[in-house]
């Protein structure tokens, strides 16, 4: 005969139907000759019976207010649609205008046509530099021919005020701090084009807050490679997945 | 709703048809606010948490895959916003508020039942007494018994939409019980003259 002590747990699973039949079979064999345990099984069940009958409906007003904000939201996500295509073209500018830059290219005139662009899609304010090493970070498949490195780090030119990440399982992360904000974007800055799609589907979505508009980016994360895709085709980005992993916490 | 429809639905609001969100609040909002209510108590937060659980499910809908159901999801969504405000409003408080040892807790002492059970019981606990009962729970516990007793979600269910293994599940609702009874003999609940109750852990909160 086992200890009461075995059969309390169980008691707790009997009430929620999560119990086998043999083990249901063995503990109702022990309740019917424990008054205790019998007496800890009638309190589980009026327990379980009160909370689950406590129910109350909600207020009228959420479904609605939910119903006005989400069509909200898919207005500006509309409006925004333009963003995400100049922040992908601003990115193919960047990726233009780093290249020239690290002497990647060998045509001069693509780095004039990359700095007088007259589509004002992207220009030098798109780019603003800082300190770094831009070079030492690529990892794509042509490392050996980008090992060059040269003073400046891009970063995206989205006006946001905030950011979050949104993962498949319903986790958000949000990106409030305008310093880590502003180090997000240069993270998020195109490093390279890639020569493989990333595999299956998104890891998050990372989502700009601009006020009016909105710039939502699907970001894959691998062991040593982070690709973004604003709806324009996947870029490798300048953050290290641990760089990314940070802002996942 | 059923899981094949659900999924269908999601669909077609990604497909463009946003006013089919609605049949998702409907489905979901008295599960959502009620884990709301009885995780924060007041329903005035408990209206606007469900709100924003539903907002932040649409904005993050395109992330989600349909491995899981949509019913953990969103409970994830809500009970998460819900242990946030709890955080929230314990640090406006500056009132400490333990999350992370709950399952490592010490053990409460159940009071002798075999001493009187036939007098143990003799009435019929009400809601309103397994409510306040409730709200005395740590947060965990809280959020795990709501999400069974009131959602209904299976062990498995719990397991995926908390994120931990089964067998956490099965001794966390346990203890949450073991908890809630020895709240509500000590409140004289349960029975009028229910033995003490012994052990640590009562006053966490």
């Amino acid at each position: 005969m086992r200890d009461c002590e075995y059969y309390r747990e169980k008691i707790s699973c009997l009430i929620d139907d999560e119990l086998s039949e043999q083990d249901t079979a063995e503990l109702m064999e022990h309740i019917a000759d424990c008054p205790e345990c019998k007496a800890l099984y009638d309190a589980f069940s009026a327990v379980s019976s009160a909370a689950s009958e406590s129910m109350v409906e909600p207020p009228e007003h959420i479904a609605p207010a939910v119903m006005r904000e989400v069509n909200a939201i898919a207005a500006k996500r509309k409006r925004g649609v333009w963003i995400k295509s100049l922040s992908a073209a601003a990115c193919i500018a960047l990726v233009v205008f780093v290249g020239a830059r690290a002497g990647l290219l060998n045509d001069p005139g693509v780095d004039k046509a990359a700095n007088e662009s007259e589509t004002n899609i992207a220009d030098d304010d798109a780019l603003k530099g800082v300190n770094g090493e831009y070079g030492d970070m690529y990892r794509g498949e042509d490392a050996n021919e980008a090992e060059k490195s040269f003073d400046g780090v891009a970063t995206l030119d989205i006006d946001a005020q905030s950011a979050y990440f949104a993962s498949a399982s319903g986790d958000m992360y949000y990106v409030e701090d305008s310093a880590e904000l502003e180090k997000l974007k240069s993270l998020m800055a195109p490093l390279t084009d890639i020569k493989r799609a990333p595999e299956g589907e998104p890891d998050y979505n990372l989502v700009f807050d601009c006020g009016e508009n909105v710039v939502v980016m699907e970001i894959y994360i691998e062991d040593d490679v982070v690709f973004a895709d604003s709806g324009d085709g996947p870029y490798v980005v300048a953050g290290t997945p641990e760089e990314i992993k940070a802002y996942l916490k | 709703m059923t899981e094949f429809f659900e999924n269908g639905v999601i669909r077609s609001v990604l497909d463009g048809n946003i006013n089919d969100f609605e049949q998702l609040v409907t489905a979901y909002e008295k599960n959502v606010y009620n884990l709301a209510l009885r995780m924060v108590g007041d329903p005035d937060d408990a209206a606007d948490i469900t709100q924003e659980t539903f907002i932040k499910a649409y904005r993050a809908l395109g992330s989600f895959r349909g491995d899981s159901k949509f019913s953990s999801w969103i409970y994830r969504i809500a009970s998460n916003m819900c242990l946030d405000f709890l955080r929230s409003r314990s640090r406006r408080a500056q009132v400490p508020l333990s999350f992370e040892n709950e399952d490592a807790e010490g053990e409460i002492e159940l009071p002798d039942m075999s001493q009187n059970p036939e007098k143990v019981l003799m009435k019929k606990l009400s809601m309103e007494a397994v409510r306040r009962g409730m709200e005395k729970l740590p947060p965990k516990q809280r959020q795990i018994l709501v999400l069974r007793e009131l959602c209904g979600l299976s062990y498995a269910e719990l397991a995926q939409t908390l994120s931990v293994e089964e067998g956490t599940v099965k001794s966390r609702i346990f203890r949450a019980r073991k908890r809630l009874c020895a709240i509500l003999l000590g409140d004289g609940n349960i029975s009028d003259d229910a033995a003490s109750i012994s052990g640590k852990g009562d006053t966490e909160e």
